[in-house]
């Protein structure tokens, strides 16, 4: 074998368990944090028990107790209302999020395995 | 250093074709094909197909992104500095290696002492690379010529024993391309940048490019836009990097926002446009976006008054703002924020009375404050401030002046610099801005943001843009549409002759002529290398001007020499076509000439801008003169309208000195800056300033007989003692031309001229007006005056003579056919004399 086989074999080696993991794993980093925006899962965390839409009363001035009561709970169903809606769409990110994780699990190990798996099944088929 | 065999990139070029790799893409498709077949008659056959397709996929990719690839060590700007220490053969790229390669092994297997440019020159030209083929199809190249041209020079060459050595003309070219790579940022030296240093060097390569009107600045150009457009394909086709991914959007950005019901009525927001259509590329003004994006994330007033002129490319900034915020690289004040264009005019349109419009107004305002993720942008602010209150306009700037002091509120207004001076500086509404220039782009910038619209205009029209007629847009449009900022005028000029090229001629490609014809009907100027009827002007000037002046032959004849010296771009000036002092006394002549050269130059006496410099006699008469936030300018704003004009200064003298002082810099530099602060350019006007102050002295010289060269140096040494005109003054124009007083024989000339003229008209009538020396005399009698010359002349024809004939027409007492003569005692008519 001369110089630039031996050499060329050496890079294949370099190339497929080490570059491209590498390159696999940024791919998958981009999969997931891309999901997590998509579902803005951090925003709406962040903004978990903020009213929806922004919909909110403002309080009375004075001592009006029954107009204070009617803020205060409008307030709060609007919050509430917002806190249930985005738990939903929190809960579907995370789910995606998971498949995710798996399937760049799956592709991450299948790559490392691929040129195995590829002899092993020829070998079998021949 | 250069050694190509020790670089990890010339593994690439010995593994290139061996057929493992060579082939691999087509294999890789031929036994994926033949796994579909099998799939249905014997499974786990084909699954053997299956493994050796994706056997060769792997190869072909370790090929492309690992063999192709090899990762420098250090920096080419590194290598650049260091040349004894590094080696530069390590920065190609493979395309770029091959071409070297092949040109080694062409100079030893032909015996040539060493390996010479023109045999890398050939194998770059003569691979099928696209970057080449780019180049020589946009630039419209004849790439088989200059090949056999080299491939010529290459037989040519001497039989020697080869000593492996590059000679100093291909190490200069690896240098050079190195350093143009460097230059762009590039990690490697590709085959453009190798072409780009060949130019540079190759004579060969220089001549042809020479011949076909091509520039080193041209190939450089061809390079750039090959590589934007390949970096653009390239980033589309990666769907899984983060950037292309993030385009999909996100579904609950808006959740923590409020509902923007009557804004969203009235207004466009960017962000929706960015989902569907993508955003171009923006080429420069990345200073201004910064710049917003600094403002936009402040704690306090978050408000920026983006200032430029429309075209220059406001929208384009905000469309990158938007861009940014959509892709979260921006800062938190602005990332996810929606960027809303606010429609003003449609608010205007809808709401009946003053009191609905301010209604929906400050519904909107505090729909995009509470909504919490609006930025607001209004363009054409300067229409809806310190305007007064009458029908179908409106002042919001009290409205609006309360959201804009408050923290949470942010806004981008857009104007224009003459809205900006005269609406919006006077207001109190300018301390709650923060005021972003934006600037025009350079001719270079524009080449590229015009490259970036060609796949456009190419698509739309199904035509072909050359290079060569994207340069002439950028030239033709700096200079013969100054009016108008860049990228806008040539954008706009690259559609209207598209259109043209569609439907008007049987070409598929925008040629340098199309160009040239859209300019020319546009300014009413013939364009394009000195034009041949501007040629037959310059070469013929003394006889198309002694057609309407008479004597004068020393004063003509030193206007045609300087014309034709300035026009030939003999002389390196920068200032107007060229400028003159006309000198004299009054009646002999200066006038006429200035506008026989308006008719003769620019077509028409119409194409003369005339000031009298006597209602310049003050200081304050400058804002006149230049503009002011509140007026135009009488000079500059007709030159910005009109660059191809003859500019007269009438009595130039009468102005006051800092006013001359004014046009010391527009004779230097060839422009002024305009009150408004906007470049008028002078560089396509012909200048003439007139005077007869010191016409004594002239009349005296005559008297004395002197000399006429002793008579302009006389005439200079009494400016200089009266202080009239300044010496620096002098020296900048291209001629002073005195103007002699008029001999009898002259007058009798000019009166010949005049009474000519009217012949011709009474010719159209089919009248035959005889000139008898008798009337000529006669009116020279009249009409000549010692102080005022020969004006009085055309006014003594048009009473004495004008007036008699044009009765006789009215009252039918001249009918068709008849000769007709004025007779010179009591100017009676006289018919068939």
């Amino acid at each position: 074998m001369s110089a630039i086989s031996q050499n060329i074999f050496i890079q294949y080696l370099v190339w497929h368990f080490y570059d491209q993991p590498r390159k696999i794993l940024k791919t998958w980093k981009g999969f997931l944090l891309f999901n997590l925006e998509y579902f803005s899962v951090f925003l709406l965390l962040k903004t978990f028990f903020s009213p929806w839409r922004q919909y909110r009363w403002f309080y009375p001035r004075g001592l009006d107790i029954p107009k204070y009561l009617e803020t205060f709970f409008s307030n709060m169903i609007s919050r509430v209302l917002g806190a249930i809606l985005r738990t939903g769409i929190i809960l579907t990110g995370i789910f995606f999020e998971i498949l995710i994780l798996i399937t760049g699990f799956l592709v991450f190990t299948g790559w490392f395995i691929l040129p195995a798996l590829l002899v092993f099944i020829l070998i079998k088929n021949v | 250093m250069f050694n190509l065999k020790e670089t990890a990139i010339f593994h690439a070029v010995v593994w290139k074709d061996f057929p493992l790799f060579r082939f691999a893409n087509v294999l890789k498709k031929l036994l994926f094909v033949l796994f579909l077949v099998f799939l249905f008659f014997n499974p786990s056959f084909s699954l053997i197909f299956l493994i050796f397709s994706i056997f060769f996929f792997l190869f072909e990719c370790f090929f492309n992104i690992k063999l192709k690839n090899p990762r420098p060590k250090k920096t080419l700007e590194l290598a650049i500095l260091n040349l004894s220490e590094f080696n530069l053969a390590e920065f190609l790229d493979l395309e770029a290696a091959f071409s070297i390669w092949q040109a080694i092994n062409f100079s030893k297997k032909r015996k040539l002492s060493e390996i010479p440019s023109e045999s890398i020159l050939f194998f770059i030209l003569d691979n099928k690379d696209k970057e080449i083929n780019f180049i020589f199809s946009r630039g419209l190249l004849d790439k088989n010529n200059i090949k056999n041209r080299i491939e010529g020079h290459l037989e040519s060459l001497k039989r020697e024993k080869f000593n492996g050595e590059f000679s100093a003309d291909s190490n200069a070219v690896i240098l050079e391309a190195a350093k143009f790579a460097n230059q762009r940022n590039q990690e490697r030296i590709g085959v453009g940048d190798l072409l780009v240093a060949q130019v540079k060097i190759d004579p060969i390569l220089k001549k042809a490019l020479i011949d076909s009107n091509t520039k080193k600045e041209d190939i450089e150009n061809l390079v750039i836009w090959f590589e934007s457009v390949e970096k653009k394909i390239e980033r589309k086709s990666k769907f899984w990097e983060y950037e292309n991914l993030m385009s999909w959007g996100s579904i609950g950005r808006d959740w923590a926002a409020g509902y923007t019901i009557t804004l969203d009525q009235f207004s466009m927001d960017w962000l929706a446009g960015i989902r569907i259509y993508g955003i171009e590329e923006m080429v420069g003004h990345e200073k201004e976006v910064l710049q917003m994006e600094r403002i936009l994330s402040r704690d306090e007033v978050k408000n920026v008054l983006l200032i430029g002129e429309p075209g220059a490319g406001r929208m384009k900034i905000v469309q990158e703002l938007a861009k940014r915020a959509f892709f979260n690289l921006s800062s938190d004040q602005i990332n996810s924020k929606r960027i809303v264009n606010l429609d003003v005019v449609s608010i205007l349109a809808q709401g009946q009375s003053q009191n609905k419009v301010e209604e929906i107004m400050e519904k909107v305002f505090k729909e995009a404050l509470f909504a919490g993720n609006v930025i607001l942008v209004i363009d054409d602010f300067h229409n809806f401030v310190g305007q007064k209150a009458q029908p179908g306009v409106v002042d919001i700037s009290g409205l609006i002046s309360r959201y804009l002091s408050m923290p949470h509120f942010q806004m981008i207004a857009i104007t224009n610099f003459p809205g900006f001076h005269r609406f919006i500086e006077p207001s109190s509404i300018l301390n709650l801005f923060e005021k972003v220039e934006v600037l025009e782009l350079t001719e270079k910038e524009t080449i590229l943001a015009l490259a970036n619209r060609v796949p456009y205009f190419e698509r739309k029209y199904k035509i072909f843009v050359s290079y060569p007629a994207v340069r002439d847009i950028i030239k033709y449009s700096a200079r013969y549409l100054p009016q108008l900022p860049f990228p806008k005028k040539a954008i706009d000029l690259l559609d209207e002759i598209s259109v043209y090229v569609t439907r008007y001629t049987k070409s598929q490609i925008i040629l340098p002529e199309h160009v040239a014809r859209i300019i020319s009907d546009k300014v009413q100027i013939p364009v394009g290398e000195v034009a041949i009827k501007e040629k037959e002007v310059l070469l013929s000037l003394e006889k198309l001007l002694h057609e309407r002046i008479i004597n004068q032959e020393e004063g003509v004849k030193e206007i045609s020499t300087a014309l034709r010296r300035a026009r030939a771009e003999i002389t390196v000036r920068k200032g107007p076509m060229g400028c003159f002092l006309f000198l004299g006394p009054t009646g002999v002549g200066k006038t006429e000439t200035t506008k026989a050269l308006a008719e003769i130059y620019f077509g028409s006496e119409k194409k003369m801008i005339r000031l009298d410099m006597s209602e310049f006699q003050a200081i304050k008469d400058i804002s006149r003169l230049i503009g002011s936030g509140n007026e135009e300018g009488l000079l500059t704003t007709k030159v910005r309208e009109d660059p191809f004009s003859l500019v007269l200064l009438d009595e130039f003298e009468k102005a006051h000195p800092n006013i001359l002082n004014i046009f010391l810099q527009v004779f230097d530099e060839g422009h002024l800056t305009d009150g408004l602060g906007r470049k008028v350019s002078f560089l396509d006007t012909i200048i003439i300033a007139t005077s007869n102050a010191g016409y004594k002295v002239i009349l005296e010289a005559i008297k004395t007989e002197t000399p006429w060269p002793e008579v302009k140096q006389k005439l200079l040494d009494y400016f200089f003692s009266q202080g009239i005109f300044r010496p620096e003054l002098i020296n900048r124009f291209d001629g002073v031309v005195i103007f002699k007083p008029l001999t009898k024989e002259n007058l009798l000339a000019i009166a010949e001229l005049l009474l000519q003229k009217l012949k011709k008209n009474l010719k159209e009538k089919e009248i035959n007006f005889v000139i008898t020396p008798e009337l000529k005399q006669k009116i020279v009698e009249l009409g000549y005056d010692p102080v005022f010359g020969a004006r009085q002349m055309r006014r003594v024809i048009q009473d004495k003579i004008e007036n008699v004939l044009a009765e006789a027409i009215l009252g039918d007492e001249i009918k068709r056919g008849e000769s007709v003569t004025v007779e010179p005692k009591n100017f009676r008519l006289v018919i068939n004399p």
